[in-house]
């Protein structure tokens, strides 16, 4: 199987929706990584939605990622894929036992038994079976009907149909991909999910050390995006209920994202979270807490020394502080409309100040449009700008006061370079970013604070907290200052990738260092 | 990712929504109407013309006049089975503008095919007068046209028009044969018949148009139709041949057959018992016509409303039953009308015979035909069924096994002597009745499977 060993690289990432193709915080990350490790050579598992809409890479791939394959999760199947094939009795037969079990496990370890058993199978089938099988065989059909009748029996069969049918289509596209799978040392999903799953089963087929890094939390923000989400089927007489206060369709949708990441959890070696609060999360949705290692984000400051000082110079040279930078894509987590929302309260308040919303608009058009909108029908055109996606290093000097409104977040990496450039930042209470801007450690703590933290989605706090940095430059400054030291002392890209090159080249940490694994 | 699934709806609401399927309940069901038609008129001829011609002249306008029908029917057999679909999808995605080009573009292609069918056969195989050989094979051409019309004109609303139609039609043809017969001899009875099925084609032509309003008149997409839908075609054509292939191996192979005048064949005994057996088919048909309309329709449409309305799966099933205890009860309707029927022609076979004037050497023939029909009424209806649920292919095997038995039983029959005539018929649809219901049984067993899962998941 791996008669030449020169194809195995290093390391295989394992990325969903991210580099090369998709700009963000995880995507500078993941560059941060395979930049940082020339000496090691990387393979890359590319999961997107859809082929069409993939774009152009976003980055150039450095020379030690030796290979990048595309994975389509939307994509259509072939017609061949479609058709059921002529799958033996003696393999159908256990496999849909297997599927039965499988769809009616009452705990997460007995399912998680079934699914590896089901894999073995479709091993064991050698592409006889096909998702037509899944869509024709009565058998399936009778599981559909079972497990309607068990969870959905008084909601809309049309709909529990075509729910159950696709969910397992991108599971399908990934295994069907099992062949494409590279190999590598070592396997590093950096999420869960989709590319947590496929981790999952890349390391078991090459028996090779497993390790996921999460930024968000997936399941988290899987589970946000499906409550609000308009095209998943609710009853109009859906009560709402504390402890079940989804729709059984949506409920479907949010189990099988956190199944998946059991699947990704339950095989990996090592998990490491970017800050404490992250690890917890991980942990309640199925981590071991002996597998969790916090690893914050690092950056390299001095990659920042000229904006730092172009910066300073501005600002002796005039004390008139009034441009506020959003660094990050335009999209519903971002909560772009708070912001919109808190510029109205502030340009009462403060008329000079100017808002930049520096970020690709492209990713979701409709809420583009919808903060244009707002933004026309407050009459703040001249108020809040969006200048697209824009070179940050180039800019950022620009920028007095830095501001992040998400509803989610990880360790947001536009916080540490903001802090390298002396920028004091406004962050809602998501993710690391109370620790960032107030310091983790009693002695972090004691450089100061970095900024304000405001509520989620508080227009009132985050104009309050704007308009407290605008009319204090002495303490914008200082603010500036500690974040500078704290990016310095506490966020070192060296750190980071320090900790990752040992965990990349030393496997003492797997158990699969003692079986005999590729290397 | 968002609302793939959802999507899909569409799809599922496409092929068969209810009034598409209705149009083939009716397109099974003319299937027999111009059979009737023929038959009476046929008889009608007789009276009209008696007298006024020799046995043995009116005997050939006879015998053309039946060549015509039975080819016409065969001939358009696939054609109609198309059209009626290409209509009712057309009135489904509100595109009603492209079916009156798509008729007039099918009449194009109908007559020029009968009419070279017809001068072949006609002209070149018929011994007699020119003009005897002209209007025959311009018979040929007007009746396929109007079986081609009758077809377009299923989803017309206006039947009182229709019928208005085909009655003044009807009275000119007889009208015009028996006065030209008069005036001109017997080989000029045919020039009347050409005449008032000239005027009634006519009439169907700006029916039509008049409710369609359409001044287009070239549409080749419905030669595609043949393409896509060629079991629906071939069902067409097979169960025509099925219904006429008897007649035919009686004209060319037994040893009743007598020869009119070159091709043209008869078999007097066979042919007079098969056609009045054939007329009782009436009331069985306008039975179960009733039930698919009250029943069976409405609770297929309430299936699919549940389906497509977020129904639950039970509610879903509990429409499908529906489905089935109308068509048991329509099914259980006929056999009670068309078996008493037929059970009365049987008990009564040669009272009756000699009613009509046939003798009673033919009451055995009679009462297997008899029987006959009462199986094809049951083989039709479960055909129709067939067509509503979608499936086509069995459907076409079914009308396949329906020709092939027939010929081939009623070969052996002629050979194997009187006291077996009619038993191809009979045999024939006894195996289809059989086969078309052991099928229709099962699609209704797995409907809501075959509903759901018929779906592609990428539309």
């Amino acid at each position: 199987m791996l008669a030449k060993p020169k194809q195995v690289s290093d390391v295989c990432l394992l990325l969903e929706g991210t580099y090369p193709y998709v700009p963000g915080g995880v995507s500078s990350w993941v560059d941060q990584i395979v930049r940082g490790m020339p000496d090691l050579t990387f393979s890359l598992f590319y999961l997107g939605n859809q082929k069409a809409l993939r774009g152009t890479p976003h980055y150039k791939l450095p020379e030690n990622v030796t290979s990048l394959t595309e994975v389509y999760l939307y994509d259509k199947l072939s017609p061949e894929e479609l058709t059921p094939g002529n799958t033996p009795k003696e393999v159908s037969r256990p496999f849909y036992q297997k599927l039965h079990g499988f769809l009616n496990g009452e705990t997460d370890a007995g399912r998680l038994a079934k699914f590896w058993e089901l894999i073995d199978c479709l091993d064991a089938a050698e592409g006889s079976y096909t998702f037509g099988n899944l869509c024709k065989d009565v058998e399936a059909w009778k599981l559909q009907l079972e497990m309607y009748t068990r969870l959905a029996s008084t909601e809309s069969f049309i709909d529990f149909f075509w729910t159950t049918r696709f969910l397992p289509l991108p599971i399908w596209h990934l295994l069907s991909a099992r062949a494409e799978l590279p190999a590598a040392r070592v396997y590093h999903s950096v999420t869960t999910g989709y590319a947590g799953m496929i981790g999952a089963v890349a390391a078991r087929k090459f028996k090779a050390p497993y390790l996921i890094t999460e930024h968000g939390i997936y399941n988290n923000e899987r589970l946000a995006e499906i409550s609000r989400a308009g095209w998943i089927y609710e009853a109009e007489n859906t009560m709402f209920r504390y402890s079940e206060g989804l729709s059984v369709f949506k409920r479907l949708w949010v189990e099988f994202f956190f199944f998946l990441a059991r699947v990704a959890y339950g095989s990996a070696d090592l998990i490491f979270a970017l800050y404490q609060g992250n690890a917890t999360l991980q942990i309640g949705y199925g981590a071991e807490a002996q597998k969790m290692e916090v690893l914050p984000n690092g950056i390299d400051p001095n990659k920042f020394d000229e904006a730092f000082a172009k910066r300073a110079a501005r600002l002796s040279s005039s004390s008139k502080q009034h441009c506020i930078g959003f660094v990050g894509r335009v999209v519903t987590i971002k909560d772009v409309k708070t912001l919109i929302r808190s510029a109205r309260i502030l340009s009462q308040k403060v008329p000079r100040a100017v808002i930049q919303i520096i970020g690709p608009t492209n990713e979701d058009q409709e809420y583009f449009e919808e903060c244009q909108a707002m933004v026309e029908e407050f009459g703040l055109q001249k108020v809040v700008v969006f200048l697209g996606s824009q070179n940050v290093l180039k800019i950022l000097d620009q920028i007095d006061v830095m501001i992040l409104t998400s509803l989610s977040e990880g360790l947001p990496l536009v916080i540490l370079e903001a802090f390298s450039v002396g920028i004091p930042v406004i962050a809602t209470d998501v993710g690391a970013c109370r620790e960032l801007i107030y310091g983790r450690t009693p002695e972090d703590q004691a450089l100061g604070p970095a900024g304000i933290i405001t509520k989620v989605s508080s227009p009132t706090e985050t104009a309050a907290a704007l308009e407290k940095m605008i009319l204090n430059p002495l303490l914008t400054r200082e603010m500036g200052l500690a974040g500078r030291l704290r990016a310095e002392r506490y966020y070192t890209q060296k750190a980071l990738l320090a900790r990752y090159h040992q965990v990349y080249t030393d496997h003492s940490w797997s158990p699969m260092h003692s079986l005999n694994a590729p290397r | 990712m968002a609302g793939i699934g959802f999507e899909l709806r569409k799809i599922l609401a496409k092929p068969g929504y209810v009034n598409t399927l209705r149009a083939y309940g009716y397109a099974a069901l003319i299937s027999s109407g111009p059979w009737v038609l023929s038959i009476v008129s046929l008889a009608v001829l007789g009276v009209v013309c008696q007298r006024m011609a020799s046995e043995k002249q009116m005997e050939q306008v006879f015998a053309a006049v039946t060549y015509v029908y039975a080819l016409s029917l065969i001939l358009t057999g696939p054609i109609q089975m198309v059209l009626t679909r290409y209509a009712a999808d057309q009135q489904f995605s509100h595109k009603t503008g492209k079916i009156f080009p798509a008729i007039v573009t099918t009449l194009a292609a109908t007559s020029s095919l009968s009419a070279t069918i017809g001068l072949i056969l006609f002209v070149g195989l018929v011994p007699g007068s020119l003009l005897f050989q002209l209007s025959s094979a311009c018979l040929l051409m007007l009746v396929s046209s109007i079986w081609v019309m009758t077809t377009a004109l299923t989803a017309s609303k206006n039947y009182h028009g229709v019928l208005g139609s085909f009655v003044l039609g009807y009275a000119i043809s007889f009208l015009g044969a028996w006065l030209l017969t008069l005036w001109l001899g017997p080989a000029a009875t045919m020039l009347g018949m050409v005449l008032g099925h000239l005027i009634l084609l006519a009439l169907l032509l700006r029916l039509t148009f008049k409710e369609v309003g359409e001044l287009e008149v070239k549409n080749l997409e419905i030669f595609h139709y043949f393409k896509k839908y060629s079991h629906l075609a071939f069902c067409g054509l097979f169960y025509n041949l099925g219904i006429w292939i008897d007649k035919i191996l009686f004209w060319f192979i037994s040893a009743d057959r007598k020869q009119v005048a070159g091709v043209l064949y008869v078999s007097p005994d066979y042919d007079q018992v098969v056609y009045l057996s054939f007329l009782t088919i009436v009331p069985g048909m306008a039975v179960f016509l009733l039930t698919l309309e009250t029943g069976f329709a409405t609770h297929y449409e309430q299936f699919v409303q549940r389906v497509l309305g977020k129904g639950t799966f039970e509610q879903i099933t509990e429409a499908k039953q529906g489905m089935v205890s109308s068509l048991r009860e329509g099914f259980a309707q006929l056999i009670k009308i068309q078996g008493a029927l037929t059970l009365l022609l049987i008990i009564f076979t040669d009272q009756f015979l000699s009613f009509v004037g046939l003798g009673a050497v033919q009451s055995g023939s009679f009462q297997t035909t008899a029987l006959g029909v009462f199986l094809l009424v049951l083989f039709l209806s479960h055909l129709t069924v067939c067509f509503y649920l979608g499936k086509l292919r069995d459907a076409m095997l079914c009308c396949l096994i329906f020709a092939l038995v027939n010929g081939g039983v009623t070969a052996w029959s002629i050979y194997s002597g009187e006291q077996w005539y009619g038993f191809g018929f009979l045999v024939a649809s006894a195996i289809a009745t059989t086969i078309v219901a052991v099928r229709v049984n099962r699609h209704l067993r797995f409907l809501e499977y075959d509903t759901f899962t018929s779906q592609s998941i990428h539309g």
